[in-house]
């Protein structure tokens, strides 16, 4: 079985960057005259850009690690148990083939493509692309996060420093608790300075990771929405844990977590946000 | 007295200020040090300043007799804000609505502009500079998306649903203690609220029937106008927080848009409970 190294984080991020070329942008506000958008309706197109980009990136993954396990979010929707295997196989590729699917439909800039390698139940590399600028963030476990530019430059990436909480921009993303508790984390929220919220995972993290927001946290765990933004935060400075405390692992999909600038306001974020 | 609007000379002003002052500097935000925070904020305070000087020059060959409001021009003299409401013809202008997206290279902002006569706004112009296409409304006619090759087609506001099952846009850092807290608390009864950080964006897609709502409480005359009429002529309901007409002289009272009267009475009721 072929190994996977930081060597090939360039051929992932042309992965990345082909399938938005060629699946997602072609879709997007489908109205050029001509293009194979014209004529269908914006439901459609997310849905066959969801498929058609898994598809080209799991060929193209397939291509160099035959025998790795592949966990799309769509062919887990028909097999639920691919998500399970994340915690013991040797490598797997876990794909959100377009995030931020609300956006996408709505015609708004504002999705990503996700794509987290997982070696023996860690998470080892992460990439989340901006097909609309083509811009992509990465970091492989221990190297540090980067933004490259679809130019060429490249950035190191570092999160906030800890603030005051009034001072602080974040989220807590509530759509998928129950009534009670998101009023309570949503009245907590007005102790921050400004709540945001994009609808988007990918370009939460991607905001948290370069120092744009402070913090935001999850209630909901698909692997596919937090994998690869988890890595990237974390190797740009920042903590990243589940509401209990307990390290976030591929495979988890259920306990809350809050990413921060670091130990002590992740704290008190736990505290002030999502336990008051 | 100005003849009849010309909203395609106004469209081509506002295309014109989006390549020569705005998204030149978005690009350039994204070659350089986007971490220099001071290097962002100028960079978005030259696009903004260097748009509305050339808008205004624009304006005033094709419009000589409108006075002319813009966040810039009302920085430099605080009264022309009061005389909107009285003036019988009037333009104004926020050439970048959505600056911490801009600063932070996400591409989500858009160029605004409404025109008043007698105090009404009677036509109301949102500019997506990466969706390439203008979403306007003229007081009476109705609300379309006019794209750069000249195609239009008309917008409708969402089929109204009940509270619990509605998505909208909230714009809460702008109210303060409890009363923040409160509304937070009553947001969590809705399907789902997020804030793009642009109110651009999100009277678009009130308007074009992406979600059910938005909510704002900082009432300056160039965010909102436009905003709120391309609403209305796409068929929605816009109103203050005490039901009353928002009108360009009105820069406090808070602002709701609904899909229709009903259901803006329900969201409002349900959203401040101590007016219903």
């Amino acid at each position: 079985m072929n190994q996977f190294s930081d060597h090939d984080m360039p051929f992932l991020r042309q992965i990345l960057s082909e399938a938005g070329t060629a699946e997602i942008m072609p879709r997007f506000r489908g109205l050029a005259a001509g293009s194979v958008a014209e004529k269908k309706s914006s439901i459609d197109l997310v849905t066959e850009a969801d498929l058609l980009s898994e598809k080209a990136i799991t060929e193209a993954i397939r291509t160099k690690f035959a025998d790795a396990l592949i966990v799309g979010e769509e062919a887990s929707e028909a097999n639920p148990g691919l998500i399970s295997a994340l915690k013991d196989a040797d490598l797997a590729f876990v794909i959100d083939p377009v995030d931020g699917t609300f956006n996408f439909q709505a015609g708004l800039p504002v999705f990503g493509i996700n794509l987290a390698v997982v070696r023996r139940g860690e998470t080892v590399a992460g990439l989340i692309h901006d097909p609309v600028l083509g811009d992509t963030l990465t970091a492989v476990k221990g190297g540090g996060a980067r933004l490259l530019r679809a130019a060429g430059a490249e950035e190191i990436c570092g999160v906030r420093s800890a603030d005051l909480l009034h001072d602080m921009v974040g989220t807590i993303s509530i759509n998928d608790i129950d009534r009670d508790n998101r009023r309570r984390i949503a009245a907590n929220l007005a102790k921050t300075r400004m709540a945001f919220a994009y609808n988007c995972s990918a370009y939460e993290y991607w905001l948290v990771a370069t120092g744009k927001v402070h913090f935001i946290g999850h209630h909901k765990l698909m692997p596919w929405d937090h994998l690869a933004g988890v890595l990237i935060h974390q190797e740009a400075g920042g903590v990243t844990a589940k509401f209990d405390g307990s390290k976030y692992r591929p495979g988890d999909i259920s306990g809350g977590i809050l990413s921060a600038p670091d130990a002590e306001s992740w704290n008190m974020i736990l505290r002030e946000i999502v336990r008051a | 007295m100005t003849s009849t609007i010309q909203t395609d000379r106004l469209i081509d002003i506002l295309w014109q200020a989006v390549e020569v002052e705005i998204l030149p500097r978005f690009g350039k935000l994204s070659d350089e040090d986007i971490r220099t925070k001071s290097e962002a904020i100028d960079m978005v305070t030259e696009a903004d300043e260097g748009a509305e000087r050339l808008i205004h020059a624009e304006v005033s060959k094709l419009m000589p007799d409108a006075l002319f409001v813009g966040e810039e021009s009302v920085a430099a003299d605080p009264a022309l804000l009061a005389k909107l409401g009285g003036a019988d013809l009037a333009v104004v202008v926020d050439p970048v609505d959505g600056t911490f997206n801009f600063a932070n290279g996400v591409p989500l902002f858009g160029v605004m502009m409404s025109v008043i006569k007698g105090g009404e706004t009677v036509a109301g112009l949102i500019l997506d500079p990466f969706a390439g296409d203008c979403h306007v409304a003229e007081k009476g006619a109705g609300a379309h998306v006019v794209k750069l090759d000249g195609a239009h087609k008309p917008l409708r506001v969402a089929a109204p649903l009940p509270v619990d099952q509605m998505l909208g846009a909230s714009s809460t850092g702008y109210f303060y203690g409890d009363e923040r807290a409160n509304l937070l608390a009553n947001l969590g009864l809705v399907r789902s609220t997020f804030s793009y950080r642009c109110a651009a964006h999100e009277y678009r897609l009130l308007a074009k029937g992406g979600m059910q709502f938005a909510l704002y409480n900082k009432l300056m005359p160039w965010d909102h106008l436009a905003g709120a009429l391309l609403v209305e002529e796409a068929g929605g309901h816009v109103a203050r927080f005490d039901g009353s007409r928002y009108l360009p002289s009105h820069t406090s009272g808070g602002l709701l848009a609904a899909c229709d009267k009903d259901s803006w009475l329900a969201l409002r009721n349900t959203l401040f409970p101590q007016r219903a």
